[in-house]
C-alpha cells in the first residue's frame, strides 16, 4: 500500500517535470525564432532578447544535467552511433550558441551600453555573429530532428489530447 | 549548491569555447577567411573592404583609396593606418568599424521591427532549413528501419 502510494508521487513528479521541459523548449524555441528575426524584433528587443536566451540555455542544460553526465561517462565505451551522433551535434550545437550570445554581447550596441558596458569588439566578432547565425540553422534543425519523437510524445501528450478530450469523450 | 556548481561548469565551458575563438580570431589566415566566407543573411559575396569604406573615408577626412592603402587587406591594421595616415588609431578604428556595421544594417533595410512581408519572408527562411533537417533525418530513420525489417524478415 505505501510502496503504491510513494510510486504514484514519484511518477506524479516525473510527470511535472517532462511538463515542464516541455513548456521551456517550447518557450526556447519561440524565443529564438523571434530573436533570429532581427527586422521583426528591431536592435534593442533583439539584445535583450538574446540575453535572455541565455540564461534560458543554461536552465535548459541543467534540466537536462542527468542526460548529459550519463552519455559523458559512456562516451569511451559502448554507445550506439545515433547516441553518438547526438553527442556531436548537441557539442558543437552548444559551441555554436555559445559563439552566437558571445559575440552578439561583444558587439553589443543597445543592451550593454544601458548598463554601462561598451563593448568595442571589432570586425571579425561581427563576422562571426552573422555566421554563426546562420549555421545555427541547420544545428538546430538536427537537434530538432533528433529528438523529434520526444517533441511529437509530448506534444501529443500535453497538448493534443487534452485539447481533444471534450470531443472524444462520452 | 549542486546546482550553482553546474552552472559554473556551464559558464566555464562557455568561456573556454569564448576563449579559444578569440584566440582564433587572432591568426590573420582565419580573419582572412572570414572576411571572404559567404553569409551576411546567406548573400555569398565576399566582403569587399574598399566599398565599405567610403563613410569611414568621410569622417576622417581622406581618400577611400588612402584609406584602403593604409589598412591593408583584411584584417584591417589599424595601427599601421593610423601611423600612415597621422590619426589617433581610435579614431580610425571608430570610424571603419561604424561604416561597416552602417553598411551592414543598410543592407539588411534598415532595423525597423514588426510584421511586414519582409520580416515574414525571414521566419519562413528560419524554418526552411529546420524543417529540410527534421525532414531528411525522418527520412533515413524509415529507410534504416526498412532496410533493419528486411534483414530480420530475410533470416
Amino acid at each position: 500500500m505505501a510502496t503504491s502510494i510513494l510510486g504514484r508521487a514519484r511518477s506524479a513528479r516525473r510527470f511535472s517535470e517532462t511538463l515542464k521541459n516541455f513548456w521551456l523548449d517550447i518557450v526556447l524555441f519561440f524565443a529564438f525564432i523571434i530573436d533570429w528575426n532581427l527586422r521583426f524584433t528591431g536592435l534593442a528587443i533583439h539584445e535583450w532578447l538574446g540575453i535572455g536566451l541565455g540564461v534560458l540555455l543554461v536552465y535548459h542544460l541543467l534540466v537536462h544535467w542527468s542526460w548529459i553526465v550519463a552519455v559523458g561517462k559512456r562516451l569511451a565505451g559502448r554507445l550506439h552511433v545515433q547516441e553518438r551522433l547526438k553527442v556531436l551535434l548537441d557539442i558543437l550545437l552548444f559551441v555554436n550558441m555559445v559563439i552566437l550570445i558571445a559575440s552578439g554581447l561583444l558587439i553589443s550596441e543597445v543592451a550593454l551600453r544601458q548598463v554601462g558596458i561598451h563593448a568595442e569588439a571589432g570586425f571579425v566578432w561581427r563576422r562571426l555573429h552573422t555566421l554563426s547565425a546562420d549555421w545555427i540553422l541547420w544545428l538546430m534543425g538536427l537537434h530538432l530532428a533528433f529528438n523529434w519523437r520526444w517533441i511529437t510524445n509530448a506534444f501529443r501528450r500535453y497538448v493534443w489530447q487534452p485539447l481533444a478530450r471534450p470531443f472524444t469523450s462520452h | 549548491m549542486k546546482t550553482a556548481i553546474r552552472v559554473l561548469i556551464i559558464l566555464l565551458a562557455a568561456l573556454a569555447v569564448t576563449g579559444a575563438t578569440y584566440a582564433l580570431s587572432q591568426n590573420a589566415w582565419l580573419s582572412q577567411q572570414l572576411a571572404s566566407a559567404p553569409g551576411e543573411r546567406g548573400e555569398s559575396r565576399a566582403f569587399d573592404l574598399r566599398a565599405n569604406l567610403a563613410g569611414a573615408a568621410q569622417t576622417l577626412g581622406v581618400s577611400v583609396e588612402e584609406l584602403q592603402a593604409a589598412l591593408g587587406g583584411m584584417p584591417p591594421d589599424y595601427a599601421s593606418a593610423a601611423q600612415q595616415l597621422g590619426l589617433a588609431e581610435d579614431d580610425v578604428r571608430a570610424a571603419v568599424e561604424t561604416s561597416l556595421a552602417a553598411l551592414g544594417e543598410h543592407r539588411e533595410g534598415g532595423l525597423s521591427g514588426g510584421f511586414n512581408a519582409v520580416t515574414l519572408a525571414t521566419f519562413g527562411r528560419i524554418l526552411l532549413p529546420m524543417a529540410l533537417m527534421i525532414g531528411g533525418v525522418a527520412l533515413v530513420r524509415a529507410v534504416v528501419e526498412r532496410g533493419r525489417r528486411r534483414r530480420v524478415q530475410s533470416i
